[in-house]
C-alpha cells in the first residue's frame, strides 16, 4: 500500500497544489492529499468558545477531517487500520493578525531598529531586544494553535505532524515592489527602502526561535515536526531565490523539494 | 483660667483642617484630606515619570488611568504583547530601572545614566546573567552578557532622555536599608543572594541611611536635575509599606519606624526648601490612625484598594487640573505605552522571603 500524505493548512498548503503535477510525476511512492482549509487567520484562531464556553478546534479545520473521515478520532483509527501509511499534517504559516510575522516571507510591520545582542548592528538598529522575550513573544502567540494540538491529543491523535512554513525571503526589492505600501512608508518616514526590514539576523533569528517554540511544543507532545527542507535554503537561512513564488509563499520547485523531504522524514521515525 | 487668656491663642483663628479633631475625627474617613494647598498641578500633557519602591506603581497605573501622559520613554518593544511586556519590567516605572528604594540608588541611577559613575558588574549564574542592580527585570537573567550590556547600555541612555525631558517627576522613598558594593560602592536594589546572586559580607556590607544621608541625597538629586533640566518638579512622596525584614539589631516594628520617619523627614525638609519640590501625603493617608489600619489587608503590609484609591483621590484632587499643561511644550497628548494594564504591583523586596 502506498504512502499517503495528507495535509491541512492555509494559503502554505497551496504550494503543494501548484507543486502537485512535479509531486505526481517525480514521486512515486507516495501520494499527496491537500486541503487549503483557511488562510491568514486560523492559527490565530485555531481554538474557539462555544456558547456553553466550551473550547472547539476551528470547525474549519475539523469539517474538512470530517470529510475525509479524519476527524473524529474513531474515523482516523478506522482510515489507519485500512491505510496504516497514512501521516497526517498541518501547515500553518504566516499567522497574518501577529506583528512579528516571521513565518512566511511577509513582513507588515517594520521593525529595523530591532537587534540582537549577538549581531553586528548598523547604526539604525538602536533597540536591542532579548531573546527570552521574542521567545515568549512566540510561545503567547501560539497559544491558540498549541490548546488545539493539546485538544488533539487529548482526543486521542497520536500521529500527527506539523510542517514549518517556507524560510523567509531576503529580497528587500522583490517585497517592496510586491507590496507598495511598503515603499510609501519608508517614504513617510524618510527612511531608505531596506530599513523597513529587521536585520538579516534578526528575521532569521524570529524564524528559528519560532520553530524552536514550536518543535518544543510538539516534542512534548510526541508529535512530529517538519522543518523546510535545507537544500532550499542560503546560507543564512533565507529561502533561495529559485523557490520564491510570491515573496510569502514557496513555488512548484520548493513544493517538490519539501514534499521528497517530507516522505524522507514521516517515515523515518 | 481667666477667658483672656484664650483669646489671645493664635490656634484660635485657624481653620478646622489644623485642628486633630475636626479634620480627622468629626469627618468620615473616605473625606479625610490632608493636603492643605499644592505647590504646582500636572496638566494633560505634562510629562510625568516615576520612580521609587513598589508602591510608587500605584501612582504610575493611576496616571495612566485618567488619561494623563505617563512619561514612558523606554516603552516595551512594540512587537511585543502588553501581557509579556510586563513580564520584562517594561512600562512598570518610566524606565526599567526596577525598584528604586532608596536614596542613594536614585542619585547612582542618575550618575549612571549621565556617564558619572561606570558599573559593568554582572552575576553568572549557570548560563544566565544577570545585572545586579536590576537583578529582577526579566524573568530568567539576560542570555548574553553581551545581551546584559546591549539591555543596559540601552536602559541608561533611555533613563538620561527621561531625566532630560520629563515635567514632574513623581519618587516614592521606600527605604534607609541597604546593601553595598564594597568594591565598587554601588547600592543595590535588595540583598545579594536574596532571590538572585550570591550573598558574600566581604563584598557586601548593611549600610542604613541616617536622615542627614537622605537629605544629602535628594539635595544631590534635585541639584544635578535642575543642572539639565530647570524646569523639572519633583513630588516626593513616602510609600506606607512595612520593612518586609531589617538588618538592624531591631524588632522589624521599631526598624520600619525608624525608616519612615526618616525617609518623612527628609521629604520634609525638600518640601521645605525648594519650591519645585511637594511632599504628596501617600503616607499619612494610609498609616494615620483615622482609618483605624482598614487600608491594610491581613498581612499587615498589603494597601488594600480602598487605601490606594483614597491617596489617588486626594491626588487627582490637588495636583491635577484637567488638562492645563504646567510645563508641557508641544509634546503629544500622551507618551504613555500601554503596558500595564494588570493589577499585579512588583515589588522586588518580596523575593526576600520567597
Amino acid at each position: 500500500m502506498s504512502k499517503t500524505i495528507v495535509i491541512y493548512g492555509d494559503s502554505h498548503a497551496n504550494t503543494f497544489l501548484r507543486g502537485n503535477a512535479l509531486i505526481q510525476e517525480n514521486i512515486k511512492d507516495a501520494v499527496f492529499k491537500v486541503r487549503t482549509v483557511s488562510v491568514g487567520k486560523i492559527q490565530d484562531d485555531f481554538v474557539l468558545k462555544t456558547i456553553d464556553d466550551d473550547i472547539i478546534i476551528n470547525p474549519a479545520l475539523t469539517v474538512c477531517m470530517q470529510k475525509d473521515r479524519l476527524y473524529p478520532n474513531t474515523n482516523y483509527e478506522g482510515v489507519l487500520k485500512k491505510d496504516p501509511n497514512l501521516k497526517l499534517f498541518l501547515l500553518f504559516g504566516t499567522g497574518l493578525p501577529h506583528r512579528l510575522l516571521v513565518n512566511g516571507n511577509s513582513i507588515r510591520r517594520r521593525y529595523f531598529e530591532y537587534f540582537t545582542a549577538d549581531e553586528p548592528k548598523q547604526s539604525h538598529q538602536v533597540v536591542p531586544i532579548l531573546k527570552d522575550m521574542l521567545k515568549e513573544e512566540l510561545q503567547h502567540w501560539q497559544r491558540h494553535l498549541f490548546h488545539g494540538l493539546d485538544l488533539l491529543k487529548e482526543q486521542g491523535y497520536n500521529n500527527i505532524g506539523i510542517l514549518g512554513s517556507p524560510p523567509l525571503h531576503r529580497d528587500y526589492n522583490f517585497l517592496l515592489n510586491k507590496i507598495v505600501a511598503f515603499k510609501a512608508l519608508a517614504e513617510e518616514k524618510g527612511l531608505e527602502d531596506q530599513f523597513c526590514f529587521g536585520s538579516d539576523h534578526f528575521r532569521t533569528c524570529l524564524y528559528q526561535l519560532s520553530e524552536e517554540v514550536i518543535k518544543e511544543k510538539l516534542q512534548e507532545l510526541g508529535y512530529q515536526y517538519i522543518s523546510s527542507p535545507q537544500s532550499t535554503k542560503d546560507e543564512m537561512g533565507f529561502l533561495k531565490p529559485q523557490y520564491n513564488f510570491d515573496g510569502v509563499h514557496g513555488n512548484a520547485a520548493y513544493a517538490l523539494e519539501f514534499a521528497t523531504h517530507i516522505v524522507q522524514e514521516a517515515y523515518n521515525e | 483660667m481667666s477667658e483672656s487668656t484664650y483669646e489671645s491663642c493664635p490656634y484660635k483663628t485657624r481653620e478646622s483642617s489644623f485642628y486633630w479633631k475636626n479634620s480627622l475625627v468629626e469627618l468620615p474617613v473616605y473625606e479625610i484630606d490632608p493636603v492643605i494647598s499644592s505647590k504646582f498641578k500636572v496638566g494633560k500633557r505634562t510629562r510625568i515619570a516615576t520612580a521609587g519602591s513598589c508602591f510608587a506603581q500605584h501612582l504610575s497605573k493611576h496616571i495612566k488611568g485618567l488619561g494623563y501622559n505617563y512619561y514612558v520613554p523606554e516603552p516595551a518593544p512594540r512587537i511585543i504583547s502588553t501581557e509579556i511586556a510586563q513580564r520584562y519590567n517594561y512600562g512598570v516605572f518610566s524606565c526599567r530601572y526596577g525598584n528604586i528604594y532608596t536614596s542613594k540608588q536614585l542619585v547612582q541611577t542618575f550618575d549612571r545614566a549621565f556617564g558619572h559613575l561606570d558599573y559593568e558588574g554582572f552575576w553568572e549564574e549557570g548560563n544566565r546573567f544577570y545585572d545586579p542592580l536590576r537583578p529582577f527585570i526579566n524573568p530568567n537573567g539576560f542570555s548574553s552578557l553581551e545581551e546584559l550590556n546591549a539591555d543596559r547600555n540601552y536602559h541608561l541612555s533611555k533613563v538620561k532622555e527621561m531625566f532630560e525631558k520629563l515635567n514632574v517627576f513623581i519618587f516614592t522613598l521606600g527605604l534607609t536599608e541597604s546593601w553595598i558594593e564594597n568594591e565598587t560602592g554601588m547600592v543595590h536594589p535588595v540583598c545579594p543572594g536574596c532571590g538572585v546572586g550570591r550573598f558574600s559580607s566581604e563584598k557586601y556590607k548593611f549600610y542604613n541611611e541616617s536622615v542627614f544621608d537622605v537629605i544629602s541625597n535628594l539635595q544631590s538629586f534635585n541639584r544635578k536635575l535642575m543642572q539639565i533640566n530647570p524646569k523639572a518638579k519633583i513630588i516626593l512622596t513616602v510609600s506606607p509599606v512595612p520593612l518586609i525584614a531589617t538588618m538592624e539589631k531591631a524588632h522589624v516594628l521599631t526598624a520600619n519606624t525608624y525608616s519612615k520617619s526618616t525617609l518623612r523627614v527628609a521629604a520634609h525638609e525638600m518640601d521645605k526648601e525648594h519650591d519645585h519640590i511637594a511632599y504628596f501625603p501617600s503616607f499619612e493617608i494610609i498609616t494615620g490612625s483615622f482609618n483605624r489600619g482598614a487600608y491594610f489587608s491581613s498581612d499587615l503590609r498589603t494597601v488594600t484598594p480602598s487605601g490606594i484609591q483614597h491617596v489617588m483621590s486626594v491626588f487627582t484632587k490637588h495636583y491635577t487640573n484637567g488638562g492645563i499643561t504646567t510645563d508641557g511644550d508641544n509634546e503629544n497628548k500622551s507618551e504613555a505605552e500601554p503596558t500595564q494594564d494588570a493589577t499585579d504591583i512588583i515589588c522586588e523586596e518580596e523575593l526576600m522571603l520567597k
